[in-house]
Formats: C-alpha cells, structure tokens, sequence
C-alpha cells in the first residue's frame, strides 16, 4: 500500500503542478484595421427553430462589431423551415433547399457556414452559434485572392436590376473561380418562435430570396494570374413581392470543385 | 487515408496468416461480428417524414460496422470496418456518407503490464469523469485514439494511464486527452460475511489545442464587458469512488469535481454590443457532481435508491462541441429504462448543467408464480424547477410454464420545455396503463400481445398501441403493431402507426425485415438523448457473430 500511497500523491502533485499555465490574452472587441478580406456567413434557421432568434441576434451582434465587412445571408431550410398555420410566408426556395444540400444540412439549427471553409475541428462546412465569432475573426486576417467591386443600378418602375461586378486578381487561386449573385430581403414581419414562445411580430432579417446565378454559381474561369482583371454584368427583374428598399445584393467569388471556399464577397443596397 | 490503408495491409496479413499458424501451434482464434442496417424511405408528410435528403431525393440509407478480433503470441488484435451511405444515423435531418476503418487495436500482455494502442474503449469508475465508448443507435463513438497502460500491482489493484485524442467519425479531435486511475479490491471481517470495498480514484485532464483557443479567444473578444471572461488551456477532473459490500447490502458513491473551464450554456443570456440581447454564451465556471446508490436484495425482495446532484459537469473534447458531440464523459442517468412502447415515448435525458435526482425501486416476489415491482423518479433542476417526475407500477402472474400474464400502471410528468427546447408547452403528464399477455402452445411456438393505451392531454394527445408477436423458436419471430393517435393534438385526423416486421434467425445470424411507420418522438439511450424525427419506409437489419 506504500507504493499506492506514493503513486497517488505522485499524480495529485504533478496534476497540481501542472494547473499553473498562461493564461491567454482577451483582446478588446474591435474590427482588424484595413480590412481587405470581407467575410460571408451563410445562416441555416427555420420559424419552428426555438434557438434561432439567439443565432440570428449573434450575427446581428457580430455586425454590429464588423459593420459591412461581414455579410449575413439567413436561409431558410431544412426540419424546422416548414411553415405552420400561424405563417404568413413561406420562407423556404429551391435555391435554399439546393444551397443547404450543396453545402450540407446542419446537425443542429441555428447553424452557419462562414466562408464555406472546414476550420480546425470541424468535420464539415456547418459551424454552431458559438464557433461563428472565432471563425469569422480568423477570416479577417487573410489577405483576400481578388478584389470585388459592385456598381449597380436599379429602375424601380421596371424593377429592373442592372449591376456589374468586377476585380483583379492578387494571388493565382488554386482552382477554377465561380461567381454567385444572390438576393436578401430584410425587414419582413412573420411569425417565428422564440425562447418566450411564438412571437408573430418577428423581424426576419437577411432571408435568402434566391440566387441571380445558379444557386453554386457559375464559372469565372478555369485559371487566372497575378494582376488578371475580370467583369461581369447581370440583368436582373425584381419579382413584385420583395421588398426592393429592403433588398440587399450579394455577389461573391468562390471554388466550386475541390473547395467551395470564398474568396471574397461584395454586397450593397438596390439604389435607383 | 494512406496510413489507414497501410494498418490495414498489416491487419489482413496478420489474419490471413494466421490460419497456418493456427495448425502449426493451435494457440490463435478469430472471431467477429458484423452488423447492418438499411433504411428504404417512403415519404409522408403527414407524419412528418419528409422534408430531408433521404426522403426527397436519396430514398436509401445504410449503415454497416464488421469488427474482426484476433489473438495469438499473447497480443490481441482488433480492426473494424465502418462504412455510411446517405446514412441519418449521425444527422437525423441530414445525409452523411463515408467509409474506412472505423476502429483497429493492439493489446499486448506484458507480466504485471498490458499495454494498448489504437482506439480504446474505457471509463474510470461510473464513467463521470471518462468513458470512451461506441453507442451505434446514437451514433456515437467516443473512442480513445491513443495508448493505455494497465499496471497490476497484486491481484487486487490496479493501475491505469491513458492519452490520445477522442475519435471524431474518421478523423480525431485536435485536443489532447490524458489520465489514470488507481483502483483495488479489499475486504475486511471474517471470511463468512466480509465487508468488502472496490475502491478507486482517477484524475483526467484536457488540453486545448492552439487553434481551438484561438477560435475561442475571438469569440470571447465580441463579448461586452459584462460578459467578459478568461479562458484556459486545460481542464482537470477528479474523481473519487468506491462500491462497498456487506451482507445483502451494497453501496456506491463517486464524488466528482472539474476545475474552471470555459463552455457554452444555452440558457445564459448574452448582451450584445447592439444594445439587445440573446440566448447563449460562454461561462467559465467549474463543477461537480455527486452520486450514490444504495441497494439491498435478500430472497425475493429486493429495494435500491438513487440519487445524483449535477452542477455544471459538461466535459468535451473541445469548448465549441454541442449536441451529443465530443463528450468526454458519461453521466448516468437517474430514471428506470422502460421498455415498452408508450411508456418509453417520454424519456429525460441527463442535465449536464443542472440536475438534481433520485428514484426507488422495489421489487418483491413472494413465490415463483407472482411478482411485483415499483419504481420512483424525481429529477429537478438546482433550482427545483420539475423536469420530470414518474411512478412506474408492474405486476406478473406465471402459470406453469404455459402461459403468464404482465401488467401495471405508469405516471409520468415530463418538462417537454426543458427536455426539447418547446417554448410554451406544458408539461406532459401521461397516465398508461399497460399489459402483456405470453401463451407458449409447446416447446417452441408461442404467442405475445401487448397492450397499452397512454391517457394524456398534451403533445400529440392519446395514444392506444397493440402489438402481436408470434414465434416459432429459435428461427422465426412474426409481429405486427399499431400505435394509434386514438385522440390526436397535432393533426385533423388520427393516424395509424402501424408496423409489420420478421425475424429469422439461424444460428448466431439474426435478420429482420420490417415495414415501420414511426411517430417523431425523443430517442434515448443511457441518460443521452436526441430528437428523432418520424419514419415511414422499410428497414432490414442484419446482426452476425462468428
């Protein structure tokens, strides 16, 4: 019993010892200065998904953080996206079924993919409402492979949308570039249950309404260089039941082969 | 992908060898199991099957886990192949497909050592502070990929040192897990009527990986000022246990304590820089829990009681992992197991951040024809809040050998709210009597009916079930069920679930083929639940040992 007695007071002591680590620095929440990388988080949430108002509240805490550098597309699919008698609107579209097939269903809602990127730990593209902050933290970091700029206009007599998008390149991406242009809406009142219960004069933010391209996007190019330029310009009709004030335009650069990260993101209001 | 290739080359060198070996010394064996499961989905969405990429697209999941042991030369030897096809398995609402060596092991007896490597299933004491284990239903595999070392100092006691990481599908999970535990046998008193003691102690610690802490650390950087807190590389929990034996008495006690850690508690409420707030931050706190049981059994009576105190006792592979995901340990669940289908249609899974609970369970057979038995659970929260409350009643009669008759009530109050994030609803209260009724015409065939009928007006309101089995020992079992939405709360018209299924065994090979039409319901096993959403299709299982 001597040696139990030794051993035990062995592992109790280095146990102890070993509990004197550094603790690591908490920095003040603050964006990164000249930002050039801005960040897409794509929110997989659902009226019957008791968790998502908290998981939408992060993104807008997030935003508050980050102003537009982050930008915030809330699709609605999936187990908890069917609508119930007490829904004006059918949030879900087949380009959001097709986006959370493409890039995987979520386990568990809320859930989101931020920059369509497996980081450290995961096994796949959705990340839960407490890796976001992290993960979008290192995304700004990077130094982007291109630039995006989007010039747009907007008739709203017509409803016609006219926007080019256009950038050089700053790096040789690794694969093939494809371009996706999407459409949000913000500002829709519906009902959505809540932690308090179900709340019928909730404000639906960022709702995917549907991809300009198709829903994966469509081909940039197959290889492009060091200083290479790209442009490339959309006609787009504004169907009557969005919101066209409240609409955003999203365009971004992404892999759709070996990869589906972004590679940079660009969006902005329907001006006329 | 290389390297498992490469374990596998060596493994199947091994066993294929192994045959001449065997004639030459006669001292190897092999043995194995496989298991197997397909899922043919056939939408409805009345019941709710639908709306996922099984159902809407996929029609067909799989699921397949053979495992092949070897040993000789003093060595064991395991390796089991793994393999998902659109499989629901991991994401209930979603489609998971991936294949490869699940698992592969080498033990190797060395006078007072045995040493491991690979994935290793193991837990020290009840499991609070460390359990790697495989639970398939749930899909959980929370092997150790690592070494262990068992060091035997007498006969009696034992030591144990382990680290690796936790298994993660087919990969690993970046943090480091470490630990060990001393543990014994003694007995005191005369050698008629000891008092026996299986004491133990274990410690376990966890270290975070660079990444992880930087990902944490980003997050806890968008956190105003109130909410601010710090983090740490490594966590420790101790644990301390001991089961003691005296006459029909026996007791267990573990006692458990976790130093500060940060983790994720959902019902923490967050300001946010926007002035709002939101459900769900992280905390840094530490924990413990505290659980003991204590039983006594003579001839025909038997009598245990329970009780369990949790605070904030979650312990995962890393401070991001949610869901049954990464958990390092195991908490035991503090309510009886029920086994028939409405009286297990409600169960409460383990509160790893609050909960305090006991049950009693009696059990009393005055002769061999009759018995009786009754249980009670009660589990609060730490601030008495109900969660879930139930009375369990059984009554069996046995007449020779030819027939017996089953019966009793069952009560339950369960927080519906808390167990399944509903807002709004209230708690559950059920009352379900039930019965089984067994006829055994001869030697081999019989006859089972079941029946039970669940009074309740919440949730999917009443429910009335039937089933009737016939077998036809040892190779064929026939059932057919319904379980009947008799009163039904969520939909205009009362729904049938009904299912049909056959059983054929021969020798140590079991099939089944079966139609199943099943409501959407929470599915438990041990104290680790999820939601299960409804299935219509057909299901052929496949389980092989050799």
């Amino acid at each position: 019993m001597k040696f139990q007695s030794l051993i035990t007071i062995v592992i109790v002591s280095l146990t102890l010892l070993s509990c004197n680590e550094i603790m690591p620095f908490i920095p003040e929440p603050k964006p990164p200065e000249d930002i050039e990388k801005k960040v897409l988080i794509e929110e997989f949430t659902g009226v019957n998904c008791v968790q998502c108002p908290a998981g939408s509240a992060e993104i807008e805490n997030l935003i508050s953080i980050y102003g537009d550098d982050l930008v915030a597309i809330s699709v609605h699919a999936g187990f908890f996206a069917t609508p119930n008698n007490l829904n004006e609107f059918d949030f879900r579209t087949q380009d959001g079924n097709d986006l959370a097939s493409y890039l995987g269903e979520p386990i568990g809602y809320p859930s989101a993919v931020v920059d369509r990127k497996i980081f450290n730990g995961q096994s796949d593209l959705q990340s839960s409402q407490s890796e976001w902050a992290g993960f979008i933290a290192s995304q700004f970091e990077l130094k982007p492979v291109s630039s995006l700029a989007l010039s747009q206009s907007y008739d709203n007599s017509t409803r016609e949308l006219s926007f080019t998008a256009s950038g050089i390149f700053n790096a040789v991406p690794t694969e093939a570039v494809y371009i996706s242009a999407v459409m949000t809406e913000s500002g829709i009142i519906d009902g959505q249950i809540t932690p308090e219960g179900w709340k019928q004069e909730y404000v639906h933010k960022h709702l995917y309404r549907g991809a300009i391209t198709n829903f994966d996007g469509e081909v940039l190019g197959s290889s492009f260089s060091l200083g290479d330029t790209f442009e490339k310009s959309y006609n787009f009709t504004i169907p009557d039941e969005w919101n066209a004030a409240n609409c955003e335009l999203i365009v971004y650069l992404h892999y759709n082969e070996e990869q589906k990260e972004i590679l940079q993101v660009e969006s902005t209001q329907l001006e006329e | 992908m290389y390297k498992k290739t490469s374990i596998l080359i060596v493994f199947l060198s091994l066993f294929l060898s192994s045959p001449s070996l065997i004639a030459q010394e006669n001292t190897g064996s092999i043995s194995g199991s496989v298991e197997g499961r397909a899922n043919f989905f056939i939408r409805d969405s009345v019941i709710g099957a639908s709306n996922t990429p099984q159902y809407d697209r996929q029609l067909f999941g799989a699921e397949t886990w053979m495992d092949i042991k070897y040993s000789n030369w003093g060595f064991d030897f395991g390796l089991r192949f793994d393999m998902f096809n659109n499989s629901n398995l991991l994401n209930p609402s979603g489609s998971y497909s991936d294949q490869g060596i699940g698992r592969w092991y080498i033990k190797k007896n060395l006078d007072k050592f045995d040493i491991s490597v690979g994935y290793l299933y193991d837990q020290i004491g009840s499991g609070v502070i460390f359990r790697a284990y495989e639970e398939r239903a749930l899909a959980i595999d929370n092997a150790l990929f690592g070494a262990r070392v068992n060091y035997y100092l007498n006969d009696n006691w034992k030591i144990k040192g382990f680290t690796g990481r936790q298994k993660q599908q087919f990969s690993s999970y970046r943090s480091i897990i470490k630990g060990g535990s001393i543990e014994g046998y003694a007995s005191i008193g005369n050698e008629e009527k000891p008092i026996t003691f299986a004491p133990g102690i274990g410690v376990v610690n966890r270290t975070i990986d660079d990444e992880t802490m930087n990902n944490l650390v980003s997050a806890l950087a968008t956190y105003t000022p109130i909410d601010r807190i710090g983090a740490k590389y490594n966590v420790y929990a101790y644990s301390l246990y001991n089961t003691m034996t005296a006459g029909n008495f026996s007791w267990y006690f573990e006692g458990a304590y976790k130093t500060n850690e940060v983790f994720f508690d959902p019902l923490e409420t967050k300001t946010n820089w926007n002035g709002t707030t939101s459900a769900g931050k992280f905390v840094n706190e530490n924990g413990y829990i505290l659980y003991s049981s204590l039983s006594f059994g003579a001839k025909g009576f038997g009598i245990s009681v329970e009780g369990k105190r949790t605070e904030n006792f979650t312990l995962r592979t890393t401070p991001f992992a949610s869901l049954n995901f990464g958990q390092i340990n195991y908490l035991p669940p503090m309510s009886r197991v029920n086994t028939y289908r409405l009286t297990a249609r409600y169960n409460p899974a383990t509160q790893e951040l609050g909960e305090q609970a006991f049950q009693i369970d009696v059990k009393y057979a005055p002769s061999r024809k009759v018995g009786f038995s009754a249980n009670f659970t009660n589990i609060t929260d730490l601030d008495n809040t109900q969660l879930y409350r139930e009375i369990f009643t059984q009554a069996y009669y046995k007449y020779k050998r030819q027939w017996q008759i089953l019966g009793g009530l069952q009560m339950q109050w369960y927080n519906q709210d808390r167990y399944e994030f509903k807002p709004d609803v209230p708690i559950v209260q059920t009352i379900t009597p039930y019965a089984e009724f067994l006829y055994k015409f001869d030697r081999k065939k019989s006859i089972r009916v079941e029946a039970q009928y669940m009074l309740t007006d919440e949730d999917f309101g009443q429910w009335l079930f039937g089933l009737v089995e016939y077998s036809i020992a040892p190779k064929w079992i026939l059932t057919i069920s319904d379980m009947y939405n008799i009163v039904p709360k969520k939909t205009a018209e009362a729904v049938n679930y009904y299912t049909a299924s056959v059983v054929h065994v021969i020798k140590s090979h079991r099939f089944e083929l079966g139609y199943i039409k099943q409501v959407e319901g929470v599915v438990c096993s041990g104290g680790i639940c999820r939601l299960e959403p409804a299935f219509n299709g057909v299901r052929f299982t496949l389980r092989s040992n050799f």
